[in-house]
C-alpha cells in the first residue's frame, strides 16, 4: 500500500461496493510517521439509501460515518493496488450530535504509524460545521486481502 | 417467527434500508436470530464496475453492522410492547465497542445475525452479538448502543438554517 497525496475533489467511482458516497472531499498529509486526513460530506437527502433513514424524516445515520471513515482510509491509499486499508476493528465509536440534510460534516483522523502487511490505528473525529462534534471513532485497518485471506489463492 | 412484512412494520427504517429479511427466532428480553440475504441487486452495488478483484463486492461492512443494529432493534422493541415507548420517539445509534470483522459476505450470501441484549438502563440499551456466514463467524460484535430519543428534538435542528446558531441537542451519550 502506498501513501496518496490527495488533493483533488473526490470524485472518481468508488472501487469497492458501498452504501453511498460518504466522503466528498479530502487531503491527506504526512505527519513524522503518521498521517493526517482531512474529509468532508455535505449530507444529501436523496443519496442511496437516505430515503429509508427516515421515510418522514432524514438523518444520516451513524453507521454511515464509519462508513466515512472507511473510505476516507481507503482513499488515502492508492487505490489500483491489490492492497488496501479495510476496517478490522472499531474499538470505539461514540454519536453524539445528530447530521441532518445540508449539515456539512468535516472527518479529521489520524492513521499510523503505517507498515507494509500490518493493522494499523486510526483515531477520528467529526464536526458539524455548527464545530458541534458528531462523532469519535477508534479503528484498526488492515490490508483488505489480509481480511479475506482466501482471496489471495483464487482471485487473479 | 417474523416475515419481512411484519418487520417492515416494526422498525420504522423504510426501503431500501430494511435490512433485515426474517427473524428466525425471538426471546423478548434475551436473544433474537435475524436473518439478511445479500443480493447484487442493491443500491450498495449500483456504481460498481465490471472486473474488478472479487473482495471489492464484499458487502460493505456498514451495511453489515446496520442489519445487526436492526435485528437487535426488533429484539428491543418486541421485548417492550406494553412498555412507553411513544410515536414521536426513535431510536438511534449512540455507539459501539469492540466490533471485529472476521470476513465478508457477497451476493447470494444469507447473512445470520444472532444478537443478545446485555442491558437495559434507562431508554439505552445495550446488546451483544456476531454475525454468521452458515457455520463461520465474519462479525463479532462486543457491545452496540442505542437510545430513544425523541423525533422532535431531532427535527427542530433541521429547521434551523443557520447552523451557527444552532444549540447542541442532548444525542449520545
Amino acid at each position: 500500500m502506498t501513501v496518496q497525496d490527495v488533493k483533488e475533489v473526490f470524485v472518481s467511482a468508488l472501487p469497492f461496493a458501498a452504501p453511498l458516497r460518504a466522503i466528498e472531499e479530502i487531503s491527506v498529509e504526512r505527519a513524522g510517521d503518521q498521517l493526517k486526513l482531512r474529509a468532508t460530506k455535505v449530507i444529501d437527502a436523496t443519496d442511496p439509501y437516505m430515503s429509508g433513514h427516515f421515510p418522514d424524516f432524514t438523518i444520516f445515520p451513524g453507521i454511515f460515518i464509519i462508513e466515512s471513515l472507511r473510505q476516507a482510509v481507503a482513499s488515502a491509499f492508492d487505490q489500483s493496488g491489490e492492497m488496501w486499508p479495510e476496517l478490522r476493528t472499531l474499538r470505539s465509536a461514540r454519536f453524539m450530535a445528530p447530521l441532518l440534510p445540508g449539515d456539512r460534516m468535516t472527518l479529521n483522523a489520524t492513521i499510523g504509524p503505517v507498515s507494509e502487511r500490518s493493522s494499523f490505528a486510526v483515531e477520528a473525529s467529526c464536526e458539524r460545521s455548527d464545530g458541534v462534534v458528531v462523532a469519535q471513532l477508534k479503528a484498526e485497518f488492515q490490508s483488505a486481502l489480509q481480511v479475506e485471506p482466501q482471496l489471495n489463492t483464487n482471485s487473479g | 417467527m417474523l416475515e419481512y412484512s411484519q418487520i417492515r412494520s416494526i422498525l420504522p427504517q423504510g426501503h431500501p434500508m430494511v435490512l433485515v429479511d426474517r427473524v428466525e427466532s425471538l426471546e423478548p428480553g434475551v436473544s433474537i436470530v435475524g436473518i439478511k440475504a445479500i443480493t447484487g441487486s442493491e443500491p450498495c452495488y449500483r456504481n460498481l464496475d465490471n472486473g474488478l478483484r472479487p473482495e471489492r463486492y464484499a458487502y460493505p461492512t456498514s451495511l453489515l453492522v446496520e442489519s445487526f443494529g436492526q435485528t437487535a432493534a426488533i429484539l428491543w422493541l418486541q421485548s417492550n410492547k406494553s412498555g412507553k415507548r411513544h410515536q414521536d420517539e426513535v431510536l438511534v445509534f449512540v455507539g459501539a465497542r469492540n466490533l471485529q470483522i472476521e470476513g465478508h459476505a457477497y451476493p447470494g450470501d444469507v447473512l445470520r445475525h444472532v444478537a443478545r441484549l446485555d442491558r437495559v438502563i434507562s431508554d439505552t440499551v445495550f446488546v451483544e452479538g456476531e454475525v454468521w456466514l452458515n457455520d463461520r463467524r465474519i462479525a463479532s460484535i462486543g457491545s452496540m448502543i442505542a437510545a430513544l430519543r425523541p423525533r422532535s428534538a431531532l427535527m427542530k435542528q433541521a429547521i434551523s438554517d443557520d447552523a451557527g446558531e444552532r444549540p447542541p441537542v442532548p444525542y449520545g451519550d
